[in-house]
C-alpha cells in the first residue's frame, strides 16, 4: 500500500518538473518586453534596467531557468510585476477561499450527479431517464455564468433568500461564511453535476452487460440487492477514475465562478494577472492549478485502487 | 485472396462511415439538435443584412427599457437594442469558435496522426508534452495564452486552437496507434503502399467517427469558452459585442435590468444544446448501447401455436420441466431474427439432458428462455415453459425471481465473471438466502460453510472470507456451484461449466454434479458441445442445431444409433462441435449458419451428406423436415432418417 502510494508520488515529480519547464519557456516567447510594457511611456534607461533585475531578466537565459527551477523547490513562485510582492504569500493567503468553494462544489456535483446518473441508467428508457438525460444535457450546454447571475438576481436580489456576493472566511463567522458559499457552490456544482450524471449513466449500463449481473437475476436476488450491491458497488470505482480527469472542468469553472461572485480565490488573481499581463502571477497559477489538478487524479487513483479489490496495492 | 478481403473490409468501413450520416438523420435526438443549429446559423447569416436597430445606436433617453413591443428583449443601459446586439454578437461568437475548433482539428489531427505513425521516441516526446499540457484545465489554457496576446477575439481564437488541439492530438494518436496495428494497415505497408496514401485511404477514413464526435464536442466548448473569456473580459472589447461580453453587462446590472442578463444567456444555450444533441445523435450512432432509444418496442404477444410434438399424459406428469413449442425472436435494428425456434424438450425428475450444438446454434438462449432471463431485446413469440406443472412464462417477474435461485438455478460457463467482484464468498451465498426469504443470519453463515464444504473446497472457512479474484478456476466454478444449490434447486441449469476449466479439474467439477443428483434428486440440464461429458454424464440427449431441437434421445441410443444426418455426423467425427476440425476424418465442410440467417427447409441441408448423397431432394430444401416419433419422448425431425450414409461405418 505505501509502496503503491509512494511510487504514484514518485510518478508526479517529472511531472511537474516537466510542467514548469514548458511555463518557463512559454514565459520566455512572450513578444516584447515586459519591463517595458509594465513602465510605460515613462521608461527610462535606468528605470528599466533597475526593475530587470529586480525581476532577474538580466540574467542569461539559462541561468534564468535554474534559478526559476531552484526557486520553486524552496516555493518561490517570483515576483509580480503590477503589485512587484512576492506572489507566494498572495497565493497563500487565497487558497483556503479557493478550496473552501472547489469543495463545496464538488460536493454539490456528486449529491445530484452520482443518484441521478445512476437512476437514469438503471431505469434506462424509461419517461425518468428521458427527463433527467434531457436536463444532465441542458445543464452541459448552459454557461455557467449565465446560471450564476440568474441565482444571484432570484435567490440573491429577488427572493432576498440568500447574500447574493461577497466572502467571509469560515474562521470568522462560519455560519455566514456558509451562506456565501452556497449559491456559488451550486453555480459551481453545476458545471460538473451533468457530466458525473452522464458518466454515472453510462457506466451503470455498462455495468448491466457484465455476466455477474445476470447470475445476479439468476439467483434469483432482490432487485435492491442488486441496485445497491451490485451495481453500485461496481459503477462507483469506476467513477472515480473518470471524475479525476473531469475535475479540470471543474477547475475552469472556479475561475469564472470566483469572479462572478467576487470570490478572493485564486482564479481571480489569474483573471487579473491575464488582463493586467502580469506574467509571473499567471505563470504561478496556472501551476498551482495544473499541480492541484495532478494531485486530485493521484488521489482518485489511489481511491479507486483501495475500492477495486482487484487491484494489488 | 487474402488481400481481397482487407480491401473489402476497407470499402466496408467507408460504406458504414456514410450510414452513419444518413442514419444520423433518422436519429430524433439529431432531428432536434439540426434544428437548433441551423435556427442559429439562420440569425447568424440574417445579422449580416439586417437587424431590428442598429445595435450600436445609443438612446439615452430608451435606457434599460423593459422588453416590450418596440425591443422585444429590451434596451442595456446605453438604450441599445439588446435583440439586435445578440444578433450582431453571433457573427463574433460563432466564427471565433468555428476557427477555433478547425483550426485546432487541423493542428491537432496532423500531430497526432503523424506522431501516431511515426512512433518510436518522437511520438513518445510528443505525447509526453501534450500529456502534461493536458493537465492544465481548458480554460485555464487558453486564459494563460491570452494573457500573452491581449484580450480580442483573435487571441481567443488562437487560444482557444491551442487549447482544443492538445485534445485532437491524443486522441487521433491513440486512435492511429491501434488502426496502425490492425492487419489490414500492416498489409497495405506490406504492400509497399506511399505512407501519405495509407495515411489518407486507410487511417483517416477509420477515424472519421471519432473525429466527427470530437469535433462536435468542441463546437460546444467553443461556444462555451468563447462566452467564458468574453464574460472576463478577455474577448472582444467594447463597443463589439459578443455573446459572453454581452453578459458582463448582464452581471453588471443584475440588480436593474434582469432582461440583459436573462436574454444574454439564451444564444450560447441554445447552440450549445443544439450542438450536444446533435452530438448525442452521432454518438447513439457509433455506439448504439448507451442511447435512450436503443430497445425496440415489444408489440408482439405470445401466440400459442398448435402442438407438434404431442406427448402421452403419462409421460407429461412425471415431468419436471417441459418446453414446447417454444420460439424466440431478438429484435434488432435489422429486423426479427428467430434465434430458437419450435423447440420442445421435457425433463424429468432426477434426469440430467445434455443439450449439445455448435455455438450461436441457440443453446444459450434455450437456457435463459428457461430463466425468463432473456435479454430487453428478446422476446418469447410463441410456447410454453412449464416447469414443476406452471407455465413460468405466466408468472410475474417477481414471482419468477422467488423460483429462480431458489428451486431452478443457473450455473454459468465462466464463473469468475459471474461473481460480483467487490464481495467476499460468504456474502455471495448468504445474500441468496436471505433474498429468499430467510433473514436469520445465523443460518445464512452456517449454511454458507456447509455449502462450501458440500462442493468440496479444502479450507472452506477461509474461503468465506475470500473475493473470487483470489480463488482458482475450479474453486470460483465450486463457489458458482455452491450458490447455486443454496436452496437446494430441483432443477439445475448448468451452461458449459467446465469448458474454461483445465481437464483434471473438469473430472472434479463433473464428479460433484452428479453427487448432486445423486443427492438432492436434481434434474439437470447440462449445455455443452463436448461429447465426451455428454457420455459420461448424461442421461439423455437433445442435439440442437440452428436454432431447433433436432434429434432427442437416450444417451446409449444416441451415440449408438443416431439418425439426423448431423447427429450421425457428430457421432461419426465428421463434424466438430467446438470449432476444432477432427484430424482423423475429413470434416464436413462450410460453416455453422449465423443466428437468424437459417437456410430454408431444413436448416442442415446445405452441409448434409445425404443431401448430397441422394442427390439434393426438393422437400429438404423447400420444406420443414418430417418429425418422427422414436419413442413417447424422443424424437428426430428429418426426412430421411433411415437412411445410411455412405462411407461412414456405425459405431
Amino acid at each position: 500500500m505505501l509502496r503503491y502510494f509512494l511510487n504514484r508520488v514518485m510518478f508526479m515529480i517529472p511531472l511537474v518538473i516537466l510542467l514548469s519547464a514548458l511555463l518557463f519557456i512559454y514565459m520566455r516567447v512572450l513578444p516584447g518586453d515586459p519591463v517595458a510594457g509594465i513602465l510605460g511611456p515613462e521608461a527610462t534607461p535606468e528605470l528599466t534596467a533597475q526593475l530587470r533585475a529586480t525581476f532577474g531578466l538580466d540574467q542569461p537565459i539559462l541561468s534564468q531557468y535554474l534559478i526559476w527551477i531552484r526557486d520553486l523547490f524552496q516555493g518561490n513562485l517570483g515576483i509580480s510585476y503590477t503589485s512587484q510582492q512576492e506572489i507566494t504569500p498572495l497565493l497563500i493567503a487565497r487558497i483556503p477561499a479557493t478550496l473552501q468553494l472547489l469543495l463545496a462544489g464538488f460536493l454539490v456535483s456528486l449529491t445530484f450527479g452520482l443518484p441521478l446518473g445512476f437512476l437514469a441508467g438503471r431505469k434506462r428508457g424509461s419517461v425518468l431517464d428521458n427527463v433527467l438525460s434531457t436536463f444532465s444535457l441542458i445543464g452541459l450546454s448552459t454557461p455557467i455564468f449565465w446560471i450564476g447571475t440568474l441565482f444571484v438576481m432570484v435567490v440573491g436580489v429577488s427572493w432576498r433568500l440568500l447574500p447574493a456576493e461577497g466572502y467571509v472566511p469560515f474562521s470568522e463567522d462560519p455560519l455566514m461564511s456558509l451562506k456565501l458559499t452556497i449559491l456559488p457552490a451550486l453555480t459551481l456544482g453545476l458545471v460538473l453535476a451533468p457530466y458525473l450524471a452522464r458518466l454515472t449513466r453510462a457506466a451503470t449500463i455498462e455495468i448491466e452487460y457484465e455476466s455477474f449481473m445476470n447470475q445476479a437475476r439468476a439467483n434469483g436476488l432482490k432487485n435492491s440487492t442488486i441496485t445497491f450491491r451490485y451495481a453500485a458497488r461496481n459503477v462507483l470505482p469506476q467513477i472515480l477514475v473518470v471524475l479525476g480527469m473531469q475535475l479540470g472542468g471543474l477547475l475552469g469553472g472556479q475561475v469564472i465562478v470566483e469572479q462572478l461572485f467576487n470570490w478572493p480565490g485564486v482564479g481571480r488573481l489569474l483573471i487579473q494577472g491575464a488582463l493586467q499581463r502580469d506574467y509571473p502571477m499567471v505563470q504561478a497559477v496556472i501551476l498551482i492549478i495544473a499541480i492541484l489538478f495532478v494531485l486530485i487524479n493521484l488521489i482518485a487513483e489511489i481511491l479507486h485502487a483501495l475500492m477495486d479489490k482487484r487491484i494489488r496495492l | 485472396m487474402k488481400i481481397r478481403k482487407l480491401i473489402k473490409r476497407r470499402k466496408n468501413k467507408k460504406l458504414a462511415n456514410h450510414l452513419l450520416l444518413k442514419n444520423l438523420l433518422d436519429s430524433r435526438t439529431a432531428k432536434i439538435g439540426l434544428f437548433m443549429v441551423s435556427t442559429v446559423v439562420a440569425v447568424f447569416v440574417v445579422s449580416f443584412f439586417w437587424t431590428p436597430y442598429d445595435p450600436t445606436f445609443m438612446n439615452l433617453e430608451k435606457r434599460f427599457q423593459a422588453p416590450n413591443i418596440h425591443h422585444l428583449m429590451g434596451t442595456d443601459q446605453f438604450g441599445r437594442d439588446i435583440l439586435s446586439r445578440i444578433m450582431v454578437g453571433s457573427q463574433v461568437s460563432l466564427s471565433v469558435s468555428f476557427a477555433a475548433v478547425f483550426g485546432a482539428f487541423f493542428l491537432g489531427t496532423s500531430i497526432g496522426v503523424l506522431t501516431g505513425f511515426i512512433g518510436g521516441k518522437i511520438d513518445i516526446f510528443v505525447t509526453r508534452i501534450v500529456d502534461v499540457l493536458l493537465a492544465i484545465p481548458a480554460l485555464v489554457f487558453a486564459l494563460g495564452i491570452v494573457a500573452i496576446l491581449g484580450p480580442s477575439a483573435k487571441s481567443v481564437s488562437i487560444a482557444l486552437i491551442i487549447t482544443y488541439a492538445r485534445q485532437f492530438a491524443r486522441i487521433t494518436r491513440d486512435a492511429v496507434v491501434s488502426i496502425k496495428n490492425k492487419s489490414y494497415i500492416e498489409a497495405s505497408i506490406g504492400l509497399g503502399h506511399k505512407t501519405s496514401n495509407i495515411i489518407y485511404k486507410d487511417v483517416l477514413p477509420s477515424i472519421f467517427p471519432i473525429i466527427t464526435v470530437q469535433v462536435t464536442a468542441a463546437l460546444a466548448w467553443g461556444i462555451l469558452d468563447e462566452a467564458s473569456l468574453g464574460f472576463l473580459g478577455l474577448g472582444v472589447q467594447p463597443p463589439d459585442t459578443s455573446w459572453g461580453s454581452l453578459l458582463i453587462e448582464g452581471r453588471q446590472y443584475a440588480y436593474q435590468a434582469w432582461w440583459i442578463a436573462f436574454f444574454g444567456g439564451v444564444p450560447v444555450t441554445l447552440s450549445v444544446f443544439g450542438i450536444n444533441m446533435l452530438g448525442d445523435g452521432l454518438r447513439d450512432m457509433a455506439d448504439p448501447r448507451s442511447s435512450r432509444n436503443y430497445f425496440p418496442k415489444k408489440d408482439k404477444k405470445r401466440k400459442n401455436k398448435d402442438i407438434k410434438h404431442e406427448l402421452s399424459d403419462s409421460a407429461e406428469k412425471k415431468q419436471m420441466l417441459e418446453i414446447k413449442n417454444l420460439s424466440v425472436d431478438f429484435l434488432s435494428d435489422a429486423g426479427t431474427v428467430r434465434a430458437v425456434s419450435n423447440v420442445s424438450l421435457s425433463i424429468s425428475q432426477g434426469e440430467i439432458v445434455g443439450l449439445v450444438g455448435e455455438s450461436a446454434s441457440g443453446k444459450s438462449t434455450l437456457a435463459l428462455s428457461i430463466l425468463k432471463l432473456l435479454p430487453n431485446n428478446g422476446q418469447v413469440v410463441s410456447g410454453e415453459v412449464v416447469f414443476q406443472g406452471k407455465d413460468i412464462l405466466e408468472l410475474t417477474q417477481e414471482e419468477m425471481r422467488l423460483i429462480r435461485g431458489d428451486s431452478m438455478t443457473y450455473v454459468p460457463q465462466d464463473a469468475l465473471a459471474a461473481m460480483n467482484p467487490v464481495t467476499r464468498v460468504e456474502e455471495q451465498l448468504t445474500e441468496i438466502i436471505r433474498d429468499h426469504g430467510n433473514n436469520s443470519r445465523k443460518f445464512q453463515s452456517s449454511r454458507a460453510l456447509e455449502l462450501l464444504k458440500l462442493v468440496k473446497l479444502k479450507d472452506p472457512e477461509r474461503n468465506l472470507n475470500n473475493f473470487p479474484h483470489e480463488l482458482s478456476g475450479g474453486m470460483q466454478q465450486r463457489v458458482v456451484i455452491a450458490k447455486s444449490l443454496a436452496l437446494e434447486p430441483k432443477l439445475l441449469i448448468a451452461d458449459e461449466p467446465t469448458t474454461a476449466l483445465d481437464v483434471s479439474v473438469q473430472a472434479g467439477i463433473l464428479e460433484l454434479i452428479k453427487n448432486i443428483r445423486k443427492n438432492q434428486g436434481s434434474s439437470i440440464i447440462f449445455i455443452t458441445h463436448d461429447l465426451a461429458i455428454v457420455a459420461e454424464l448424461c442421461d439423455r440427449v437433445a442435439v440442437m442445431y440452428a436454432g431447433s431441437i433436432i434429434e432427442t434421445g437416450t444417451v446409449t441410443e444416441i451415440f449408438s444409433n443416431p439418425k439426423h444426418p448431423y447427429t450421425r455426423s457428430l457421432i461419426g467425427g465428421l463434424l466438430p462441435l467446438n470449432g476444432v476440425p477432427p484430424t482423423r476424418l475429413k470434416a464436413l465442410d462450410g460453416q455453422p449458419p449465423r443466428t437468424g440467417d437459417w437456410p430454408s427447409g431444413c436448416a442442415f441441408h446445405p452441409r448434409c451428406p445425404l443431401y448430397e448423397q441422394l442427390g439434393k431432394p426438393v422437400e429438404c430444401r423447400t420444406k420443414e423436415p418430417k418429425t418422427l416419433m422414436k419413442s413417447d419422448m424422443d424424437w428426430v425431425t428429418c426426412n430421411f432418417p433411415e437412411i445410411e450414409i455412405s462411407g461412414m461405418e456405425k459405431s
